[in-house]
């Protein structure tokens, strides 16, 4: 086989504060023809960075300051920007980007977006091109593609919006196609078929794919090699089975570590067999605003949901996006009032309880760590914020404790005064965290608490969670999508869809053996990549 | 460069190297040394400030006194003028330099007092509606729809000429006929801000609503409503002016520009530089007001593209 594409000591550096920061260096790889290869690495290692330098869509700041770029035995520096825009970009090279909710544009069809495209680069008649995007769409799986060419891009769903992503990308036939996350924006049944059409295509169009993801486990499905990445340099690269059975450098050992950890036994709390939490009934709706003529819509968000916590069970929701879980979640804490139904807390309805003492039996940890602190105030102020408006305390008292958490969750003295902008994602965990358990309370409702963070913090995070659960004897929701976490932490799963309960059970039970239709979706959606599936070679 | 040092001195932490390590503030005033427009607005918004405090001390001359056997006298880039009186004298032989000076003091009096008060109107009507809805936020937008459909110098001429003029009336008017800007901008920003984790997070910790806006809401809309203060300090001041010049803003003899360009109306073929020269300061001074507002709204934006150099 041929090369398709070399890159050779691949650097690029940011300029910033008069100097020159190295974001990649060293950067080598080796594409042959129809080859798959995998990227793997944090948010910050220059997996992303490294391939916008190939396609020239680089941001302003940041430059390629050496190596040199081979594509089809074209040295592609020789390429001024606009040959370089005619003839590779869109047309050899395509490719997909994470977020499919703004990577299309809102006020064009999709049509109008597919044959833009196409008619740029081929000299061909509207009918023809027409036809070609027919056909692609086809090509995609996109449901009822005859109707989607007039349609907007509001009008479809974010699987459908990232398959026409994908046919965009595709109308040209292009002989390199590079997948950015293209799925971590997705609900994990749809990732599956992504990751499923992704892979058929590359074989029926032939050509080469570069997959960039911090999920080993869908880069293992995928791809024949797989690059590490660590810090903007490669830190390991092979055929991907042999990288994940002998990983040599500690870094790709770790990140496996990390993926294996979650099938280890945890130690489990002493549960009671007494509800702490009676969830009764309880339905959410929202109104659509009113039509002429029609009755307004109403939107079920939550539907009749009944379920019990016992004191130091870890239960989790888990479902897709929309499915109701978080609403749940945010009644249970008071924060969303409910239609109907009825939910108890130790025996007393959760309107009667008083805010104050609401705060000090449940909190919740949210999932993005860039707005759960408010970034003008100090770590310091934002954790010790519960106990000046709960408790009566002298400042120094407020102050020590206030320590004394942050260090319980593995943070030091220093941060005391420190800003949020300072402090990287899975500190900015810690500290919700802290804020979350400084009034001791017994119900902890976490909502997604590790699915922004890269592999290795999300495994901290957990651990941290576990420790303080066993710690502080504490009862946990979870809120997931992601099945492995679930199954790591939790002693039950309650399963949603559309707002309602459709499955609830032991968790080696629902993981194991799913009763309901959707249930068996998503467990199958899994790309669970575990230590016996390695051994074969 | 004499600014950047001047700013490193006072702020040596700012420019520690690590990015990683500075505070909210830190960045700000990083961001500030490097933008042109902003010093130079701020520079020169500083110099007529301290015009305006020191300059009548240091220059003492009466603004009011007249001398009518040295009326229309010329500046002394004219001919005929003299160093006594440098921007010559008015058409009761009073020190036209001495007028524009005090009318310095009048201009930023007005501008920052009427701005406050719309500030104060604005905001708290904008971060009511935006974090209760419902029906706040219809009334509030209701105002909101009344004030933007009333011609503003005209109901401001109407209610100085009803209650009379005087410097604080002037403030007042003009600060309730321009808070429809804050009001759009605090609102959307608290719509915005109320959705964050942050406030829910509050929530769940028993802040109470009081807590929320003063402690999490307003500081975080403060970035937006700065640069809607500075932008609305430049109308304000241009507003008494038009006030002063129709006759119903301050009243004579106290030297406010849009009055001394009332004045030399008369005079503007003969002795133009009785209209000239209180155009140029007005001119000098909202244009410092407007770079440094420009130059505040790219500063406070995150996405902003200020070099860090």
């Amino acid at each position: 086989m041929s090369d398709l594409l070399n890159i050779q000591n691949l650097e690029i550096s940011f300029q910033s504060n008069n100097k020159n920061l190295k974001t990649v260096e060293n950067f080598s790889i080796n594409l042959n023809e129809k080859e798959s290869l995998g990227i793997v690495g944090e948010s910050g290692s220059g997996k992303t960075l490294s391939m916008l330098a190939l396609t020239r869509l680089l941001p302003k700041q940041a430059s390629v300051s050496s190596g040199s770029i081979i594509f089809q035995n074209r040295n592609l520096d020789e390429l001024d920007n606009k040959n370089f825009y005619k003839e590779i970009s869109g047309k050899k090279i395509s490719m997909i980007f994470q977020e499919p909710m703004t990577a299309l544009n809102p006020v064009h069809t999709i049509g109008k977006q597919l044959l833009e495209t196409y008619l740029y680069h081929n000299n061909v008649s509207v009918e023809k091109g027409i036809e070609r995007a027919l056909e692609i769409l086809d090509a995609v799986k996109l449901p009822k593609y005859k109707q989607r060419m007039d349609q907007y891009p509001h009008q479809l769903s974010g699987g459908q919006r990232q398959r026409v992503m994908i046919a965009l990308a595709l109308i040209n036939n292009p002989s390199l196609l590079i997948a950015d996350e293209p799925t971590t924006a997705l609900d994990v049944t749809v990732q599956k078929e992504i990751i499923q059409l992704i892979s058929d295509l590359r074989e029926t169009i032939g050509m080469a794919l570069i997959f960039i993801s911090h999920d080993l486990g869908v880069v293992s499905q995928i791809s024949d090699n797989v690059v590490v990445m660590k810090n903007g340099e490669i830190v390991e690269k092979g055929k991907t089975l042999k990288v994940l059975e002998k990983p040599n450098h500690p870094y790709t050992q770790g990140l496996l570590d990390c993926l294996f950890k979650l099938e280890d036994e945890q130690k489990k709390n002493q549960i009671k067999d007494t509800p702490i939490i009676k969830v009764k009934e309880i339905s959410k709706s929202y109104k659509l605003p009113a039509k002429i003529f029609k009755k307004p819509e109403i939107i079920y968000a939550v539907k009749k949901v009944s379920f019990d916590v016992n004191f130091g069970e870890t239960i989790a929701i888990v479902g897709e996006s929309g499915s109701g879980k978080s609403t749940v979640a945010k009644i249970i804490n008071g924060l969303i009032n409910k239609d109907e139904g009825k939910v108890e807390i130790k025996g007393q309805n959760i309107e009667d309880i008083e805010i104050s003492d609401r705060a000090k039996i449940i909190q919740p940890v949210f999932q993005d760590p860039y707005s759960t602190l408010n970034p003008i105030h100090t770590i310091g102020y934002i954790v010790s914020r519960p106990l000046t408006i709960n408790e009566n305390k002298s400042e120094s008292e407020v102050k020590e404790e206030v320590i004394k958490i942050l260090r319980l969750v593995g943070l030091s003295e220093e941060y005391y005064n420190r800003f949020p902008n300072q402090l990287s994602g899975g500190q900015r965990q810690r500290v919700a965290i802290a804020r979350a358990i400084i009034l001791k309370p017994q119900i902890l409702i976490c909502d997604e608490p590790t699915s922004a963070l890269d592999v290795t913090i999300q495994s901290q995070i957990l651990d941290l969670l576990n420790d303080l659960k066993t710690k502080l004897n504490i009862t946990i929701i979870l809120i997931s999508h992601d099945i492995s976490v679930v199954k790591y932490f939790s002693d039950r799963i309650i399963v949603m869809y559309n707002g309602e309960i459709i499955e609830m059970g032991n968790t080696n039970n629902v993981i194991n053996i799913p009763k309901d239709k959707y249930t068996k979706r998503l467990m199958s959606s899994v790309f669970s990549l575990k230590k016996n599936d390695i051994k074969f070679t | 460069m004499i600014f950047k040092t001047f700013i490193k001195r006072l702020f040596p932490r700012s420019f520690d190297n690590e990015i990683y390590n500075l505070t909210p503030k830190d960045l700000i005033i990083r961001k500030s040394s490097n933008h042109g427009g902003f010093k130079f607005g701020l520079s020169l918004l500083i110099i007529i400030f301290l015009f305006a405090i020191f300059g009548p001390i240091i220059f003492d001359v009466s603004p009011y006194e007249q001398d009518l056997t040295k009326r229309l006298l010329p500046p002394v880039w004219k001919e005929g003028g003299t160093w006594e009186y440098i921007f010559g004298t008015d058409g009761n032989g009073r020190d036209y330099f001495a007028r524009i000076l005090y009318g310095t003091r009048i201009s930023l009096t007005i501008g920052f007092g009427a701005a406050c008060v719309g500030m104060i109107i604005g905001v708290t009507l904008g971060v009511c509606a935006g974090y209760f809805g419902g029906w706040v936020d219809q009334v509030v937008s209701y105002l909101l729809t009344c004030q933007l459909a009333l011609p503003g110098l005209l109901l401001a001429m109407t209610i100085v000429f009803l209650i009379g003029p005087s410097i604080t009336v002037v403030i007042f008017v003009i600060g309730a006929t321009h808070w429809a800007f804050f009001l759009v901008v605090s609102r959307s920003a608290t719509q915005k801000i109320k959705n964050l984790d942050y406030v829910t997070a509050a929530r769940a910790i028993g802040a109470s609503k009081f807590q929320i806006i003063i402690r999490d809401i307003i500081p975080n809309t403060f970035s937006q409503i700065i640069v809607i203060f500075t932008l609305e300090v430049g109308i304000a001041i241009l507003n008494e002016a038009s006030l002063s010049f129709l006759g119903v803003g301050i009243q004579p003899p106290t030297p406010s520009w849009g009055l001394l360009i009332a004045e030399g109306k008369e005079a503007i073929f003969f002795q133009p530089w009785l209209i000239i020269l209180p155009g140029i300061a007005l001119f000098t001074l909202v244009v410092s007001i407007n770079m440094m507002g420009d130059g505040l709204r790219d500063i406070t934006d995150p996405n902003s593209k200020v070099s860090e150099e």
